[in-house]
């Protein structure tokens, strides 16, 4: 090895000169042969020994910038000056085969100069040859042409965009380009190319959405930037780099729906106030897709969604109180309000729960179960499910259309299946009433009402009723309800053991009697009228009152003649007739057993009713639909000169027949009781945490009440603030002697 | 009076400015209630040092009780008062009498207890009407500033109760506020509108937390009501005040 005579760096180079040539040569596409094996190994070998000659003969750096040289000659002899005869596409094309020949190029001289990169490179910490060659073309190809070249790329995507076809296979062989010339970042895609593609794509769709906003409907202004929006995505998957994807969509996005959300939105007779209007479910989807790309853009659709939903229930509310007020008007009574059982207030319900699923299943299917709608929805029905509509709250309405449905012979006639589901959406409404307390204290009436004149049509029904509302509402919400259909069944056990202990006892009684037993903390409060019963009736209380002390002690039995119904066998002239009745209007009855005739004034002194309650017994006998005791003199109405007889002559061809006493109007009573406790559950929370927190500022106070009490009804501040003061003067709170704001718990 | 700390010096010298007593007397009252300012100046005149340090004729003070009082009953009732007021030259409804009253403490209206009309004069200082008659100037212009009368209006709720009763009755308290307002420097500009207000809207008894709160009322919201909060701890009939007010005034603004 020593022996060998070094070669001179001219002798070297001229030899790899001529390598380089037949090179270029075959790049060219001039006629030449592919280098051979041998040709190779000693292109090859010339590197080699002139690097590792010893001193002055090592050639290394020399090499190494010649072989940079080389790249550079070409490039400026022979590449420039093709480049700079093109434009547009053509240029396109000549630059990838200019790049896929300097490519190739590279290949082959680092193979050449191969040595170079083990030692030399490493030694020196040099770029490597591959990168040399890179950066020859970087330098000097694409900083001159890299604006043409962006320049001739935009043009066709644009030609794109307005519908051409384009060879998108060299814009991506291009854009190759650039990432490959940015080596390990992306600055040179990004920097040239990216920046200048958004901000000509922001200006192409400012210039589109000008003139559509002007033209178009919202439904087709949105299916249009729906599909420029697919296409730009296709534009990303086919030849631009996946980097670019979100900002460029970002830009689209915020030229079309950014920038005209509201006009959009709020278009007339095409907007989306409209589209709800219309029913435009698939419009529908299509906005809430489009919008829910940007920052915000669904707050502005949920909110016109909520006004939507919300004038459509008040409409609702408007439609059954005028419906109301002229049926009152035409049936000429303007007294107190009646049970709220007719057919309008009905429909309302019903109407209501249409509504709520209508605009339920928008949100699931338009509006993919967004919480922000379900939100909008829920707030919509909190406002108008709590205004009165002709004169009554929903809750009473609702009260009411539970109860229509579970007696006997209402006016629904409906399925099992059907019933449960209904009475489930009922529940759900529930939710949006704030005033739950006075749903409760309405439909705990009216259970009462079907339960004890078993009126109730289906006991599962009722408990599934219950045991939905439980778990809605918690279960002190019904826990009296619970008691009151428990009391029913044990009632009828007792009734059991009271007729055992008749027969043990070897009692008899005049009449067949039974006795419900209630436990009064679970039923509404009724008023206990004091009546002399005849005393058929009057044996019959005394002996059960016996029995009941023998069976439980320590217990008070208050007697509510009015909820009592009793069969009176009536000796007409005809047929024998038996009627049922109330307990009160029997005991009215008999007294005509005694005497033929009495006055108003002899009925009330044996009775011992107030004139009220009297007067509307001897209505519903006298003047109602069936008059089974004579008046005189005959009239409409009840006065206290009448005389009253048995009524020989009546007849009917039924031979059981019910005297109904119409029911007193409940909602006052119920509105009062409602209240009154809800004035007990408010000092109760004020006590409550005043004690644990021993001192607090006045708002915080009233802020946590209001939270404790949510679940049932909304407190008012004003009777809180009553309260508050109530308890002061009760010596349960005081006021802080320096700051009168903060109160403090009086053990 | 080497022994004793900054703090005892300090009440010593306060007992002695509120009391006139001196200073021997200042410092065993002091100690034989810990220290305790309040409970040492009661002392002071509960035992009957007072009479002894101030010079007082404890025995006219009696004698003067032994007057007016009923005949068989021990405690001065209406006719003693109105004998009482006579000889003192002042009328039954001028504000002085109230601040007497204050002084001796009085449970009720129309009745001194021995007890009260005796400690009183002591409190003020007097063993004689004419002494007493010299004190009224006095006593009118004490009322006039804030302290006094804050005290004397707090005061003035529990005296204008019934007997045994919780809360005073609206007419009662609507003289008594009347009264009150009176007093220069202390006038209400509102008060008419506050009285006719009460009868016309509110026509029950007046708790004591309004009556206490009235007096903030008063001194912190400005007569635009510019200033008041209704979400704040007001009880609730001066809200309804002001909103009646406000009503009066501008026809249902806010």
């Amino acid at each position: 090895m020593t022996d060998r005579k070094p070669i001179e760096l001219a002798e070297g180079w001229s030899f790899m000169e001529k390598g380089i040539q037949k090179l270029i040569r075959l790049l060219e596409g001039e006629p030449e042969d592919q280098f051979n094996a041998e040709q190779y190994m000693h292109l090859y070998t010339t590197i080699y020994n002139m690097c590792t000659q010893k001193p002055p003969h090592d050639y290394s750096e020399q090499l190494y910038g010649k072989y940079r040289e080389a790249f550079n000659k070409y490039i400026n002899d022979k590449v420039l000056p093709s480049l700079r005869e093109h434009r547009d596409e053509v240029l396109l094309k000549e630059l990838y085969q200019r790049w896929g020949n300097h490519k190739l190029m590279v290949r082959w001289l680092s193979r050449f100069f191969n040595y170079l990169d083990r030692y030399y490179v490493l030694r020196h910490s040099l770029p490597p040859l591959k990168d040399v060659g890179l950066l020859c073309f970087k330098e000097l190809v694409y900083l001159e042409t890299k604006k043409r070249t962006k320049d001739a790329v935009l043009l066709l995507i644009e030609k794109e965009r307005e519908g051409e076809l384009v060879d998108r296979a060299l814009v991506k062989n291009i854009l190759g380009i650039f990432i490959e010339l940015g080596m390990t970042t992306m600055d040179c895609y990004e920097k040239d190319f990216e920046e200048f593609l958004l901000s000509e794509t922001s200006a192409f769709y400012r210039r589109k959405a000008s003139e559509w906003i002007e033209q178009d409907s919202c439904p087709d202004y949105m299916l249009k930037a729906e599909e420029c929006l697919r296409l730009e995505e296709e534009r990303v998957e086919n030849y631009l780099h996946g980097s670019t994807k979100q900002k460029l969509l970002k830009e689209v996005e915020a030229e079309l729906l950014s920038n005209y959300e509201t006009r959009l939105l709020t278009k007339e007779h095409s907007g989306c106030a409209a589209l709800l209007k219309d029913d435009k479910t698939d419009d529908l989807a299509r906005m809430y897709r489009l919008f829910q790309r940007i920052p915000k853009g669904l707050d502005p659709v949920a909110d016109i969604f909520k006004e939507h939903v919300d004038s459509e229930g008040m409409k609702l509310v408007k439609e059954v109180t005028e419906a109301v007020e002229l049926a009152k008007e035409k049936q000429g009574r303007a007294g107190p309000s009646r049970d709220t059982g007719s057919s309008h207030e009905q429909q309302y319900v019903r109407a209501v729960i249409d509504l709520h699923d209508k605009y339920l299943q928008y949100v699931s299917t338009c509006f993919c179960n967004s919480s922000l709608f379900h939100k909008s929805l829920k707030e919509a029905f909190e406002n108008f499910v709590n205004k009165s509509v002709a004169g009554s709250t929903s809750a009473e309405l609702m009260a009411s259309f539970c109860d229509n449905l579970l007696k006997k012979g209402g006016s629904e006639k409906l399925s099992d299946e059907a019933i449960e589901e209904t009475l489930e959406k009922v529940v759900k409404l529930l939710a949006y009433v704030s005033d739950k307390d006075m749903f409760a204290e309405f439909y705990r009436k009216k259970l009462s009402r079907r339960l004890l004149q078993d009126k109730s049509a289906s006991d599962d029904h009722e408990r599934s009723l219950l045991s939905r509302l439980k778990q809605q509402c918690g279960a002190q919400f019904t826990s009296k309800m619970e008691g009151m259909v428990t009391d029913l069944q044990l009632a009828k056990e007792k009734q059991q053991h009271f007729d055992d202990w008749l027969k043990e006892k070897g009692k008899k009684l005049s009449i067949e009697l039974s006795v419900t037993v209630l436990t009064t903390g679970f039923w509404p409060t009724y008023k206990s009228i004091e009546v002399a019963l005849p005393r058929e009736m009057v044996e019959g209380v005394e002996v059960y009152r016996q029995y009941y002390d023998s069976d439980s002690k320590h217990r008070k039995l208050t007697w509510i003649y009015t909820l009592g119904t009793a069969v009176v066998r009536g000796n007409f002239q005809s047929r024998a007739i038996e009627m049922q009745m109330n307990t009160l209007q029997a005991a009215l009855c008999m007294l005509l057993n005694d005497m033929d005739e009495l006055t108003y004034a002899e009925v009330q002194e044996r009775l011992r009713l107030p004139d009220d309650d009297l007067q509307r017994l001897l209505h519903s006998l006298v003047c109602a639909k069936y008059k089974i005791i004579k008046k005189e003199p005959e009239s409409r109405t009840i006065s206290k000169t009448d005389k009253f007889s048995f009524n020989h002559e009546f007849t009917d061809r039924l031979r059981r027949i019910k005297i109904p006493l119409p029911p007193l109007d409940e909602k006052k009573k119920v509105m009062e009781d409602v209240d009154k406790d809800r004035r007990y559950a408010i000092d109760a929370a004020i006590v409550r945490i005043m004690k644990s927190r021993k001192v607090l500022q006045h708002q915080t106070l009233v802020m946590e009440v209001i939270q404790q009490l949510q679940r049932m009804f909304k407190p008012d501040l004003k009777l809180i603030k009553k309260r508050i003061e109530d308890l002061i003067q009760r010596e349960y709170l005081e006021r802080d002697k320096d700051n009168p704001t903060l109160f403090k718990y009086l053990a | 009076m080497n022994r004793y700390t900054k703090q005892q010096k300090d009440k010593i010298t306060q007992f002695r400015t509120i009391t006139g007593s001196s200073e021997k007397i200042a410092t065993d009252c002091l100690k034989n209630t810990g220290w305790a300012i309040d409970a040492a100046i009661d002392h002071f005149y509960t035992s009957g040092l007072a009479t002894q340090a101030s010079g007082l004729d404890l025995r006219a003070v009696e004698a003067l009780y032994q007057r007016y009082k009923e005949p068989d009953d021990d405690a001065i009732a209406v006719d003693g008062i109105t004998r009482f007021c006579e000889e003192l030259e002042v009328d039954p409804t001028d504000i002085a009498v109230l601040v007497i009253s204050y002084y001796m403490n009085a449970g009720v209206m129309c009745e001194y207890t021995k007890d009260e009309f005796t400690s009183g004069l002591i409190k003020l200082g007097v063993d004689s009407i004419d002494k007493l008659k010299r004190r009224l100037p006095d006593l009118r212009a004490e009322i006039r500033t804030d302290n006094k009368f804050k005290e004397v209006y707090a005061f003035a709720y529990n005296f204008s109760r019934e007997k045994g009763q919780k809360c005073v009755m609206l007419d009662t308290a609507v003289a008594m506020w009347q009264l009150l307002f009176s007093v220069p420097e202390q006038r209400w500009p509102l008060i008419d509108d506050w009285c006719e207000f009460l009868t016309k809207h509110h026509n029950r008894a007046i708790s004591k937390d309004t009556w206490l709160q009235l007096f903030d009322f008063i001194k912190s919201v400005k007569p635009d009501f510019s200033n008041f909060d209704e979400n704040s701890a007001w009880p609730y009939l001066l809200d309804e005040f002001v909103e009646y007010m406000k009503n009066k005034r501008g026809g249902g603004g806010q």
